[in-house]
């Protein structure tokens, strides 16, 4: 490897880049990438270990909570080896599929991956697929043996297994424990030494790609960056190469970790950029940063407009907040340009929003949000994807509500997303998974044994199955133990049908869904046994109906309410009987009106995972 | 003219379903007697009418001789008690000597309500009553000289079947008791019955109280409450009066008072109590006087009662009329003049037309 050289005006170009080393961390749910990440700050200094608290990279609450990444935030660390002092840039990734696109970006950004494998439980698929992302990508991959303190550690077996598995050279791989904080050191020796510099141009124009942006009160949107060719200062006129906007640039600077404004940013650095942009949705992960009068002949391949694949109708449990419902998203839109919503108005829950999610994971997150940090009381109606209707007029119509599906007469046929999925499992559990499969309409392709406790699933299944309770039952069917990794595919004809429940007689839209034909009598049959457990008995008797147009396929009654008088009240106590009518009459807002019949609002949230069985 | 609550906080035992302050006979009852006189000494004003006064409980008829005359005797000499005033003591089989029934009767008390529940000896046994059949009839009988007699009866026991009902109401209708309460059993946190896990079928109790009403009905009772039903016009003045929003004072521990718009709850810590500083939660509920009315006028058979309700405020016709209209067209509620009245089958679900009156 080269030396760094020193010329009598400071670092050649060359050398500079010589020591910089730009790299992230790939690793399964709970492998010990946050751990580890933490480590390697700390190690080096980057913060001081009073500041430490467990996972700083993940700075939201769901994300500490459940141990994911969903933001990415660089860090630059300083580290001495053999006497030269080093620029280490960490860029972290989200460790979920619903953000594959994101982390692809991100890769894109470095030159090594540090590709964490628990010495216990070996190689994992979402790892196989983030390291399938990152050599295809052109990362130089180091395997690092976690956890390797633990009494269940297998460290040579899991070496083997990654040399086996993902074909990677896994005899210089450092065995550590994060956690434990052992060998942490030789990590980062590894680092300097066996990752490659960047390369790049500093005398070309800019060329930055953008792998992330977030918003900032003050800054407005802040694009993370890594400079691939040329530099950028503060007061350049900037361009983005994919929606053409311009800025002027107000800031640059790095994280480390918080942030640090520089002068100038340049060639093979990690930072950010601030340029008063109003928005995150004009800071596209995968866009180019070029000058407005100097740009580079070609952007950063790989760009991609992040399109929703699952949506979701949002309403406030209490119809009276839905400016706060409002609210709550353009906040969360301002940081999040893959969150997409539009106003909805249903018949049952009132004003609300539809909105669009990368996925199931990234739809969870967002809900939960909105009711942890701006405190709503959420309904979701069932998770829906984007179907392409064609339309006997020879029109073809995207619909993701199914309230929106034109009717059985103006419809010649019906498209809906299919994915590729790959199914990791131990062997015991092929037969119960390919049963799943199955029954969620999969198309068996393919299945490899990886190694004798391991087996790759490939099938093809629809979108539409994948969102509605795919991945619970896989894990009951597993275990625990299978992984799900899905790509979308594209579009296939398929017989669906809307399938409408009737309360009394009265379509509550909110509970329409569109299902396969095949699957709508088990579905119809289920919602209406869940219905009929969760509406309370009313005045009146109330006949629960599933229906796929006007053909009744279910049928449930939630019989009339025959008695709720309540026992003495002793010695005049009125007060107590009459907190228990005020309660009630409490109960009854949150009450939602389909007809003449009261649904409560949890009523909605049950069915939306109904035990097919 | 105001009514008089007096909670006496004693048992011999506690009954399963119970989730009243009551403890068990004790040292302490002398000394309770007394801390009663003195906020009565405290909070009645010297003269004032008085029409009726109810002693309940727990179980008054397990307090030492001498005890019930000495209160009733302080109201007399301190409130100007009504002479046909109605003044009630609650017993239980058990604890109803010749000695109690001579010393209510010099009193002056002129009714009585005894807790029966239901007379099949297992069932009394399950909810560990005191008493038994034989001993509900001896007490019946030492009571003749109180003419105006009420029995308590429970429906949805653990294990009461449609017959063990009919049976305990044929009793008491061959008694010709002249007052009947009927009360739906209802699991309360803490209770002997909450802890076993028992959990009421509320459509069981709907049938049970058919058969009860159906009978009693039959046999001359008229409901004048959701609870309550009397031969001729027994009805009781004291409950009737809670129901109609008259005033009423509560004393003891836990009791609750209605005075002046506000309700006043007593603490439930005895021994405070006896101690004198009872913590007391006074609750203005002058503003909430229209919907204590709906709440309260429509469990009797007078029902509610339009031009009082406006005199509350609430014009119940033009805020829920076109709810008061579906109601009776649903054959809940019935019109009669400006009074609306629960149909015989909305006595059932009454707390769910309540709400939607509200």
């Amino acid at each position: 490897m080269l030396l760094p050289q020193k010329s009598l005006f400071g670092w050649v170009c060359m050398s500079r880049l010589d020591k910089i080393r730009n790299f992230c961390i790939i690793a399964h749910i709970d492998h010990g990438k946050s751990t580890l990440a933490d480590r390697l700050m700390e190690k080096t200094g980057t913060v001081a270990l009073r500041d430490m608290t467990d996972q700083l990279l993940d700075s939201m609450d769901i994300e500490r909570e459940r141990g994911i990444t969903i933001k990415l935030t660089p860090v630059k660390m300083k580290y001495n080896r053999n006497g030269e002092e080093y620029e280490l840039n960490l860029i972290d990734t989200p460790g979920h599929v619903d953000f594959n696109y994101e982390v692809s970006r991100s890769l894109a950004a470095c030159e090594g991956a540090l590709l964490v494998v628990d010495a216990t439980q070996g190689v994992e698929a979402q790892t196989l697929a983030n390291v399938y992302l990152a050599i295809d990508n052109d990362l130089t991959v180091l395997p690092v043996i976690n956890k390797v303190d633990l009494p269940s550690a297998n460290p040579e077996a899991v070496k083997q297994e990654v040399e086996e598995v993902i074909g990677l050279d896994a005899q210089e791989a450092p065995l550590i424990s994060a956690k434990d904080g052992i060998n942490i050191e030789e990590v980062l020796e590894k680092v300097v030494d066996y990752f490659p510099a960047p390369k790049g141009d500093e005398n070309a124009p800019l060329k930055a790609l953008i792998f992330d942006s977030y918003y900032d009160n003050y800054k407005g949107a802040v694009c993370l960056v890594r400079i691939k060719d040329g530099a950028v200062k503060v007061g350049d006129k900037i361009k983005m190469m994919a929606t053409g906007m311009t800025y002027e640039v107000t800031e640059v600077g790095v994280f480390s970790p918080k942030a640090v404004p520089q002068e100038i940013l340049r060639v093979g650095d990690v930072g950010y950029v601030c340029a008063s942009i109003k928005n995150v949705s004009e800071t596209e992960p995968g866009d180019t940063i070029t000058l407005a009068d100097n740009p580079c002949a070609q952007p950063c391949p790989g760009y991609k407009k992040v399109l929703p694949v699952v949506y979701c109708g949002i309403f406030p449990a209490d119809g009276s907040k839905y400016n706060d419902l409002r609210d709550a998203l353009e906040r969360l839109k301002l940081n999040d340009a893959a969150l997409f919503y539009e106003q909805e108005t249903s018949a049952a829950l009132g004003f609300g929003f539809r909105c669009g999610f990368l996925g199931l994971l990234h739809m969870e997150i967002i809900q939960e949000r909105l009711e942890r940090e701006f405190n709503l009381d959420l309904i979701t109606t069932a998770p829906s994807v984007n179907y392409n209707v064609y339309k006997t007029n020879g029109e073809m119509i995207t619909v993701t509500n199914p309230s929106n599906l034109p009717s059985v007469q103006e419809t010649d046929h019906i498209e809906e997303p299919i994915v590729s999925a790959e199914i990791y499992t131990p062997p015991e559990y092929i037969g119960a998974i390919m049963e799943l499969c199955q029954e969620k309409r999969g198309e068996y392709k393919d299945m490899v044994y990886l190694d004798k406790s391991r087996v790759k699933l490939s099938y093809i299944i629809p979108l539409n199955e994948i969102v509605y309770d795919f991945f619970d039952s896989l894990k009951s069917r597993s275990r625990g133990y299978a992984s799900l990794d899905y790509e979308i595919k594209g579009y296939k004809q398929s017989d669906l049908v809307k399938l409408d429940v009737l309360l009394n007689n009265d379509i509550c839209d909110a509970l329409s869904i569109i299902v396969h034909r095949d699957k709508a009598y088990q579905r119809g049959r289920s919602l209406a046994e869940k219905l009929k457990d969760v509406i309370p008995r009313q005045q009146f008797e109330i006949p629960i109906q599933a229906s796929i147009g006007n053909k009744v396929i279910a049928r449930e009654t939630v019989k009339a309410l025959r008695k709720d008088v309540l026992a003495k009240c002793y010695g005049g106590d009125i007060s107590r009987k009459k907190k228990l009518l005020e309660k009630q009459k409490e109960g009854k807002k949150r009450m939602r009106q389909v007809g003449t019949v009261q649904v409560p609002s949890e009523a909605f949230m049950s069915v939306l995972k109904l035990d097919d069985n | 003219m105001k009514g008089i609550y007096i909670h006496i906080p004693y048992c011999a035992k506690r009954c399963a379903y119970c989730s009243f302050v009551s403890g068990a006979p004790h040292e302490s009852m002398p000394f309770y007697v007394k801390a009663l006189i003195k906020e009565m000494s405290e909070r009645l004003t010297v003269g004032e009418e008085i029409s009726t006064i109810y002693i309940g409980g727990g179980t008054p008829s397990v307090l030492y001789r001498g005890a019930i005359s000495e209160i009733i005797a302080f109201i007399r000499n301190r409130c100007a008690v009504s002479p046909t005033a109605e003044i009630t003591v609650e017993c239980n089989p058990d604890s109803v000597s010749k000695e109690f029934v001579d010393e209510i009767v010099g009193a002056g008390v002129n009714r009585v309500s005894i807790g029966l529940q239901t007379d099949n000896d297992e069932l009394l046994k399950t909810i560990n009553r005191p008493h038994d059949r034989q001993g509900f009839l001896r007490a019946y009988a030492e009571l003749s000289k109180i003419k105006n007699k009420s029995v308590d009866l429970m429906l949805g026991l653990p294990g009461q079947t449609k017959e063990d009902l009919r049976s305990s109401l044929a009793l008491v209708v061959s008694l010709n008791a002249p007052h009947i309460s009927l009360y739906a059993l209802k699991v309360e946190e803490g209770t002997l019955l909450y802890n076993s896990g028992f959990s009421v079928d509320e459509d069981f109790e709907a049938d049970l109280y058919e058969i009860a009403y159906e009978f009693l009905t039959k046999n001359g009772y008229n409901r004048y409450e959701v609870s309550n039903f009397c031969l001729d016009d027994n009805y009781s003045r004291h409950n009737f009066a809670y129901w109609d929003m008259v005033d009423y004072y509560g004393f003891g521990v836990s009791a609750h008072s209605y005075l002046d718009g506000k309700r006043i709850a007593n603490d439930d810590n005895i021994n405070k109590y006896i101690l004198g500083n009872c913590d007391v939660e006074i609750t203005d509920v002058s503003a909430d006087k229209a919907q204590e009315y709906i709440m309260l006028s429509l469990r009797t058979s007078v029902g509610l009662n339009l031009n009082r309700l406006l005199s509350y405020g609430v014009d119940l016709i033009k805020e829920k009329g076109k709810k008061v209209d579906e109601l009776i067209k649903n054959g809940f509620l019935v019109r009669k003049g400006d009074n609306l009245v629960l149909s015989e089958g909305a006595y059932y679900i009454m707390n769910s037309i309540i709400c939607s009156l509200m």
